[in-house]
């Protein structure tokens, strides 16, 4: 094979689809088909993943801690949530248009994220964050204060499926957004744009030097982000006909992150898997202790950390890497 | 004719300490300058200020005439004038054909493409691999950087200068740290450049700058003691004084 | 008005004393501890147990809230605290967050999710008029005593061995060390010391900072803004960072009551912009 070949070849195997992506979303798909019990936590792992891998964009693949991710995710929520009582009653509708709302302000805080370091950068997220729960708590007359939004009510999806008591059309929903989004997230990540935040994160003297604006990189990358979380916190709104002050909470921003370390950063798919291994073990011990549950997060948390998190997932990434490598 | 690159009274210093001061160099189009002087002249100083890493406190920087003293590093990067680091600045996750493919993407203003994976088109696979193979990277190519030899990860830091499509290159010691055997490797790929391209090269290794060099500058304290052609320079006693008093040969 | 900025004076002594302890362990190993705030949670529960049900007197219970939370933090400090020093930030906040939802569960476990009070003696509880101000005792209190402590602690670091040694590991560990400092101890007594005072601060702050399962959160951003903007180079920075901070608060709260919290993180996002390092020198990666 000539070098020509060969680096043509090496670039486009990067990203090309594998066999154990094919199997996740069939499995994905398959779960809907055949796990009606389930609707109601599959389509909170839906949501979760694509808030997850909305903060892997972020954090995995732009180097930005954040603390307060949740700001995205509750900001698209009450969007969504509003939107109906403007008028504006289709689902899709209301996520294209609580998607764009979000990205705006990502963009516009992305201006306050991106100075400074890890610790100016944690603040400032985690600030972003409580401010709008500030807001929304305090805007009564508007978001219903600590009540939350009441009366949410959405037409039929596309004016054709109505949300089912059981949640087969909201969790085919969720899926369905989810599935594009994330196809559209994998696009990017592997597009000279997507290269470029990887550069930029990694060694931003050196991307600079080869020409390339790392902050504007960065805006993208963050206010993309930001949208794909705002979609996800719409999601939760339009399936769950209803939004509290609790989609800004500082829990959830925590437990995004969480998600996402579980799975492993920077491939994307860790926040998928870290939704779903999170959202099932909460299941089951929220049964056992309910209202102590922060617990045992903080405990995964803390031995994750003293267990050394890279080795830890080292091994289940390879696994999956080695999967994914075989053509 | 306007020289390539020109600066201006150039100064810059860090609390009371001058790194730069007033110095004015001038570099025609396809020169081979070298810019020598002991450890702690400014050399590394007066290359971040032409490339823009660090704002100077006063003085000019012309690139073609075209006032660039206040441009961005990497708006300087596009217009023409690249540099290399003294330690290696890579990308330790990503394989030299990505970083260089990334390089040669931007080049060509593909960098802002979301919708297209890297190297899609044909003109960047072609131009990675011609500079992959130019620095001897083609057996490598597919390793994550990290793990590469240093002697590669050096040719890289070089490579992925020249990716840029360099009209002024400014190497920061490009040989340092590599073994003498190895030395010729990197340059030769610089050598390889076309003879527009205009080079500052600033080097400790006085063996390298007169092989390199058609003129030498001799930054000390952070001012310019002389300019001249390799043999002026061999020959002036200043610098022998500079460079036996300072200890290095 | 006096009153107000009385009451904002003594609010932002306790806020230092809650909060100089991280100052130094940002300072000394660069580590982001959101946990801090879960001393000070301790040290308050501690206070409400001894006073309440054991009937310790109130002032004698503080030197004791103080050496226990001091051991506690020791204890950590030495066991978990130390493996994680050389991580990524993003290692540090993940483990102190989890130290954080831990120390929660916990208390809310044990103590429920309500908030407690500590009995305080009578005394305490008078008020007085000065120049027209409305003075509390127990603010008043808070006042001296946290004053004594920021004295204290600018008379340790600048006079004592110990001080110039913990002085020459904020500067440069790296140096430190070489010249021999145990920068390790000076780091272990220091975080004890610091935890030491966050309890102290929890005991005393009980009665104006309200004391649930929730406070550790609630009170995370108020120490990270102290830090951030006074810096760890100096006792001075953080105090007046506190202090004006506290002020802000309450006038904040009592002139735009609708605002609640707004104020605050506004204050912190534009001082952040306006310093992206904060005056904290040592923030970056």
């Amino acid at each position: 094979m000539t070098p020509r070949a060969r680096a043509a070849a090496s670039l486009r195997a990067a990203s090309r689809w594998r066999p154990a992506e094919y199997a996740f979303w069939a499995a994905a798909l398959a779960s809907w088909l055949f796990l009606p019990g389930q609707y109601l936590l599959l389509n909170e792992i839906a949501i979760a993943g694509l808030f997850a891998v909305s903060l892997d964009l972020v954090l995995g693949y732009g180097g930005i801690v954040s603390l307060g991710h949740a700001a995205f995710f509750g900001f698209g929520a009450y969007v969504a949530g509003l939107l109906t009582m403007a008028g504006v009653a289709e689902p899709l509708t209301g996520l294209l248009i609580a998607g764009v709302a979000t990205t705006l302000l990502g963009l516009a805080t992305s201006v306050l994220v991106l100075r400074g370091s890890d610790l100016t950068r944690i603040m400032v997220t985690l600030s972003v964050s409580l401010v709008l729960l500030e807001i929304a708590n305090r805007m009564t007359w508007l978001t219903g204060g600590a009540d939350g939004l009441q009366g949410i009510a959405f037409t039929p999806l596309l004016g054709l499926f109505e949300f089912d008591m059981f949640g087969r059309v909201a969790y085919g929903y969720s899926l369905a957004v989810l599935f594009v989004l994330f196809a559209l997230a994998r696009r990017l990540v592997v597009s000279p744009f997507g290269w470029s935040v990887r550069a930029a994160s990694g060694n931003p003297l050196r991307t600079a030097a080869i020409g390339i604006p790392v902050t504007r990189r960065l805006v993208g990358v963050y206010g993309f982000a930001a949208g794909l979380a705002g979609v996800a916190g719409a999601l939760l709104a339009q399936t769950s006909q209803f939004v509290s002050l609790d989609v800004l909470a500082f829990h959830r921003s925590a437990e995004v992150l969480l998600m996402l370390v579980i799975g492993g950063t920077g491939y994307l798919y860790g926040g998928l898997i870290g939704a779903l291994l999170f959202k099932v073990v909460q299941d089951r011990l929220a049964e056992l202790t309910p209202q102590y549950w922060q617990f045992w997060i903080g405990l995964l948390l803390v031995l994750l950390v003293l267990a050394g998190r890279e080795r830890l997932f080292a091994l289940p990434r390879a696994a999956w890497r080695a999967v994914w490598r075989r053509a | 004719m306007t020289p390539a690159l020109e600066t201006i009274g150039l100064h810059r210093s860090f609390g009371g300490l001058a790194a730069a001061s007033d110095v004015s160099l001038r570099l025609e189009r396809g020169a081979r300058h070298a810019l020598i002087g002991p450890n702690g002249a400014g050399k590394t100083t007066l290359l971040n200020l032409l490339s823009g890493v660090l704002a100077p406190s006063a003085g000019r920087i012309l690139l073609d005439g075209a006032d660039i003293t206040t441009l961005a590093p990497d708006r300087r990067v596009r217009r023409g004038l690249v540099r290399t680091f003294q330690v290696n600045q890579l990308f330790p996750a990503l394989t030299p054909l990505q970083s260089v493919g990334l390089a040669v993407s931007r080049r060509l203003g593909l960098d802002t493409q979301v919708w297209r994976r890297i190297g899609s088109r044909p003109a960047v696979i072609d131009q990675s691999v011609e500079v992959l193979a130019r620095f001897g990277l083609l057996d490598v190519m597919d390793r994550p950087t990290r793990g590469l030899a240093y002697g590669k990860q050096r040719l890289l830091e070089i490579a992925l200068a020249i990716a840029c499509g360099p009209r002024v290159l400014l190497l920061d010691e490009p040989a340092a740290g590599v073994p003498e055997g190895e030395r010729d490797e990197i340059l030769a790929g610089v050598a390889a450049l076309p003879d527009d391209v205009t080079v500052l090269l600033i080097e400790h290794d006085m063996d390298l700058v007169f092989r390199f060099a058609r003129r030498i500058s001799v930054l000390v304290a952070g001012r310019i003691l002389t300019e001249g052609t390799p043999a002026e320079i061999a020959a002036d006693p200043r610098v022998r004084a500079v460079y036996l008093g300072d200890g290095h040969a | 008005m006096l009153t107000n900025l009385f009451d904002g004076l003594a609010y932002g002594m306790l806020l230092f004393v809650l909060a100089c302890g991280l100052s130094v362990t940002l300072g000394v190993m660069n580590f982001i501890n959101l946990a801090h705030g879960a001393f000070a949670m301790a040290g308050g529960y501690l206070a409400v147990a001894l006073v309440n049900t054991l009937g310790v007197p109130f002032l004698a219970c503080l030197p004791l809230v103080f050496v226990a939370t001091a051991l506690l933090g020791l204890l950590l400090e030495r066991t978990l605290y130390v493996h994680v020093y050389a991580r990524s930030h993003l290692d540090q906040v993940l483990f102190s967050i989890g130290l954080v939802f831990m120390a929660m569960a916990a208390i809310d476990y044990t103590r429920g999710s309500r908030q407690v009070f500590v009995r305080i003696p009578e005394w305490l509880n008078a008020r007085f008029e000065v120049l027209g101000a409305s003075i509390g005792a127990y603010r008043l209190m808070i006042v001296l005593l946290c004053g004594a402590i920021a004295l204290a602690l600018q008379l340790v670091l600048s006079r004592t061995r110990f001080g110039s040694r913990l002085r020459a590991a904020v500067d440069d560990p790296v140096v430190a060390r070489g010249l021999g400092i145990n920068v390790g101890a000076v780091f272990a007594l220091t975080f004890a010391v610091g935890s030491g005072l966050a309890g102290l601060g929890g005991a005393l702050g009980a009665e104006i900072l309200g004391l649930d399962p929730s406070f550790p959160l609630k009170y995370m951003v108020y120490f990270l803004i102290v830090v951030t903007v006074g810096g760890s180079a100096s006792i001075t920075g953080p105090f007046l960072a506190a202090v004006l901070l506290g002020m802000a608060d309450v006038a904040g709260k009592y002139y735009l009551p609708d605002g609640g919290g707004f104020v605050i993180y506004t204050l912190m996002i534009v001082l952040l912009l306006a310093r992206p390092n904060g005056l904290f020198v040592r923030g970056g990666r």
